[in-house]
């Protein structure tokens, strides 16, 4: 699969587990989630790497599935974090999970 | 095969060291049968640690050894226990910023949607489209709740 990091960003949203997740949020939460997805596609992957908002983290301690070559996690909300992968040039997201750093001001 | 003929305690065959009580209920057959599988049970559980596979490795000049391409890309825990001695084991390390993510809750649904990212293929979606379709099934699930009250 080509991949080049001044390419675009271009999201996948399908997975149900990130819907049904999205569902559940309040209308505040889900608005934020949608601005930081439109604020993705602006974005190129080099960008989306260095943005010190979406905090990109490499997960190391979940090994891949095989076909999937490394998750993430980034920050969707302030008190949210997404798990996703890159495929292409597609950011397909995988769930959504409170970010607890935030939560409890660690961060 | 370990026999147990022979197995001694205190200087006496083991099965009169059973209590007279105990031996009341069981025959000295099915006494000394039983003692004989515990016996060979943990003898077998820890056969590997008796017999460990031992292999000379050469320490390279930068102060490697391999452990094996099986293990390539595993994290290890090494232990030295004296000055020469280590015991190296395979190890989950969590660093503390993916704690959140080894919940229970969170693990399960990150399982549940990789299984279903490797059974179909990825496709584009436009955020503005899905929001609006959520929140549209989201309004019928509402009324369909409101008109069956």
């Amino acid at each position: 699969m080509r991949k080049k990091n001044d390419d675009p960003v271009k999201v996948d949203l399908n997975n149900p587990v990130f819907q049904r997740q999205l569902v559940s949020l309040d209308k505040t939460d889900a608005s934020r989630v949608l601005a930081t997805l439109k604020k993705l596609l602006q974005l190129t992957w080099q960008q989306v790497y260095l943005d010190p908002g979406l905090k990109w983290e490499k997960i190391t301690s979940v090994p891949p599935p095989p076909g999937i070559e490394s998750v993430y996690s980034l920050r969707i909300t302030q008190a949210r974090r997404a798990t996703a992968y890159r495929d292409g040039d597609l950011l397909r997201f995988l769930t959504i999970e409170p970010d607890h750093d935030a939560t409890y001001g660690k961060k | 095969m370990h026999s147990c003929k022979g197995l001694m305690h205190n200087g006496e065959p083991l099965w009169t060291s059973v209590s007279s009580d105990f031996s009341r209920h069981y025959t000295f057959e099915q006494i000394t049968s039983a003692i004989c599988s515990f016996v060979r049970g943990t003898i077998g559980m820890n056969a590997n640690l008796l017999d460990p596979k031992t292999s000379v490795k050469v320490i390279g000049s930068s102060g490697q050894i391999s452990l094996g391409k099986e293990y390539a890309g595993r994290q290890v825990l090494i232990e030295e226990r004296e000055p020469g001695v280590w015991l190296v084991r395979t190890a989950l390390v969590i660093p503390e910023n993916e704690a959140w993510l080894h919940a229970p809750q969170a693990q399960h649904d990150l399982q549940e949607a990789l299984a279903w990212a490797q059974a179909n293929p990825p496709r584009e979606s436009d955020p503005d489209v899905l929001f609006k379709e959520l929140g549209n099934a989201q309004e019928k699930r509402r009324s369909r709740k409101g008109g069956s009250q």
